[in-house]
């Protein structure tokens, strides 16, 4: 027990700087992608005199309500100045300026935006708020000549790191554990439910459906087998890579034909995470910092 | 120097362990986590960690469409029409585009209009057809919706009706279920 306490709070994490630095630029791009995308319906979604999504009515000065600023009826004409500073502050940081400031008030004014369309989130906006909160804390690796703050710095970011690839392993390992408890997972009949629903599904598929109820029954097998895996194997150097190669292809299933293609851009970002494939290091934008 | 050196990192680690353990409780199954710690893990999460990885379960088994027919000048109805069709298809054919938020956020609504015009308590016989309360609040958003997504369908000085037909794998057509709204010219 010790010893992975001792792993995981006091080892190097040189290694891991670069990968984290590609983590924060993914994210921030897919913040950017999210702002532009929203701004296509933002008259139905988000104007006040055309409340298509029913907001939520924080009440009282708590946090939840810092979070669902938009919601209160004093603050809904700011809506577009919070997705101005988003979108600005997003983009400062994919470009390394104040990256720490330009994170937090990312994650303010995504978090705010978010919570004003409650209705339509799915788990991806959920995961991407909580992993701009934690990538706050860690640092882009820069030594400091104070030793107290030197400290401080090494201590944030191992946890950090440790607390973002914890979280995603927890949505493998929840989701599994729903799926393995849920008898329409278990008999290989979810993938064909979930796919006549309209929201989730592809018209020309609906009619073929009962003809592809084998073909179905395996691949919602496949999926529970690939969720209730991520959690060992992520953790095997040599299968690592495949795995992931895996998940993309699986998250690519999830955006085409589910049509949940902002879950499915969260979860591979958070890939990069465990794995960086070397061409990444071809982009400038992505390229270490020289002064690591 | 040397103890905040030694011991920070512990600090740390409890306070992590804390985290994680109380967002643990928060999403685990109901079943397998006592009342009191959902309660206090909830507390705790919700503001900044809420989240939820009950991923399509159970998968869903019903859907629910928007169906509006409206007044003709020569008093009768014109055929039922599904206004969101080409929202849906929006979303079918443009996996860019925002309109899956579109989709979420009808089907949200349908699913708590149900809930607001308390359809199952209705259900009584096979083929149930309640009479929902246009003065609910997602009926509101749902009008408005229909008349910014299909303003020749359904304008403001209309009078329609608009009916949410659910469907249930678990049921036939003939044990259909459904809420009916009538809207007048005259309340707009």
């Amino acid at each position: 027990m010790l010893q992975i306490i001792d792993h995981i709070f006091y080892r190097d994490l040189s290694e891991e700087y670069p990968r984290i630095r590609i983590f924060r630029k993914c994210l921030l791009l897919y913040c950017v992608f999210f702002i532009i995308q929203s701004l296509f319906e933002y008259q139905l979604l988000f104007d006040p005199s055309a409340s298509f999504v029913l907001p939520a009515h924080p009440q009282g000065r708590s946090l939840l309500t810092l979070m669902n600023l938009l919601s209160l009826p004093t603050m809904e004409n700011f809506t577009g100045l919070f997705f101005a500073v988003a979108g600005l502050s997003a983009l400062s940081g994919f470009f390394d300026f104040y990256p720490k400031i330009s994170l937090s008030l990312t994650f303010f004014t995504i978090t705010n935006i978010q919570n004003r369309i409650y209705p339509t989130l799915t788990g991806g906006d959920e995961l991407l708020s909580m992993m701009l909160f934690y990538l706050i804390f860690i640092s882009n690796g820069k030594k400091s000549a104070c030793e107290i703050w030197e400290t401080t710095r090494k201590s944030l970011d191992r946890a950090f790191v440790f607390v973002c690839k914890a979280q995603l392993i927890l949505v493998y390992v929840i989701s599994a554990l729903f799926k393995w408890m849920s008898p329409e997972w278990l008999q290989g009949e979810a993938l064909s439910q979930i796919l006549n629903t309209p929201e989730f599904s592809l018209f020309f598929l609906q009619p073929h459906l009962p003809a592809m109820h084998y073909f179905l029954a395996i691949l919602t097998w496949l999926s529970l087998a690939y969720l209730s895996l991520f959690p060992i194997f992520i953790f095997i150097k040599p299968a690592r890579k495949n795995l992931l190669i895996i998940g993309l292809a699986f998250h690519a299933c999830i955006a085409i034909f589910m049509g949940l293609l902002n879950f499915s851009l969260v979860m591979v970002c958070c890939y990069t995470l465990f794995y960086t494939p070397s061409f990444f290091s071809k982009i400038p934008a992505l390229r270490p910092a020289q002064n690591l | 120097m040397k103890f905040f050196k030694n011991y920070f990192p512990i600090l740390i680690a409890v306070l992590v362990a804390g985290h994680l353990l109380l967002i643990l409780l928060h999403t685990l199954p109901e079943s397998l986590t006592p009342k009191i710690a959902k309660s206090i893990s909830g507390r705790y999460v919700q503001p900044l960690f809420e989240q939820q990885w009950s991923l399509f379960v159970p998968s869903p088994t019903e859907h629910r469409t928007v169906w509006v027919s409206k007044k003709l000048p020569n008093d009768k109805w014109s055929t039922w029409e599904n206004p969101f069709l080409n929202a849906f298809t929006t979303h079918q054919n443009n996996r860019f585009s925002p309109a899956f938020r579109i989709a979420l956020a009808i089907n949200s609504t349908l699913h708590l209009i149900s809930y607001e015009n308390d359809l199952d308590a209705k259900v009584k016989c096979k083929l149930a057809i309640s009479n929902g309360n246009p003065k609910s609040g997602y009926f509101r958003v749902l009008k408005f919706a229909l008349q910014k997504f299909n303003p020749t369908l359904l304008n403001p000085n209309d009078s329609a009706r608009i009916f949410i037909l659910l469907e249930s794998s678990s049921l036939t057509i003939n044990q259909c279920r459904g809420i009916l709204f009538s809207v007048n010219a005259s309340d707009n």
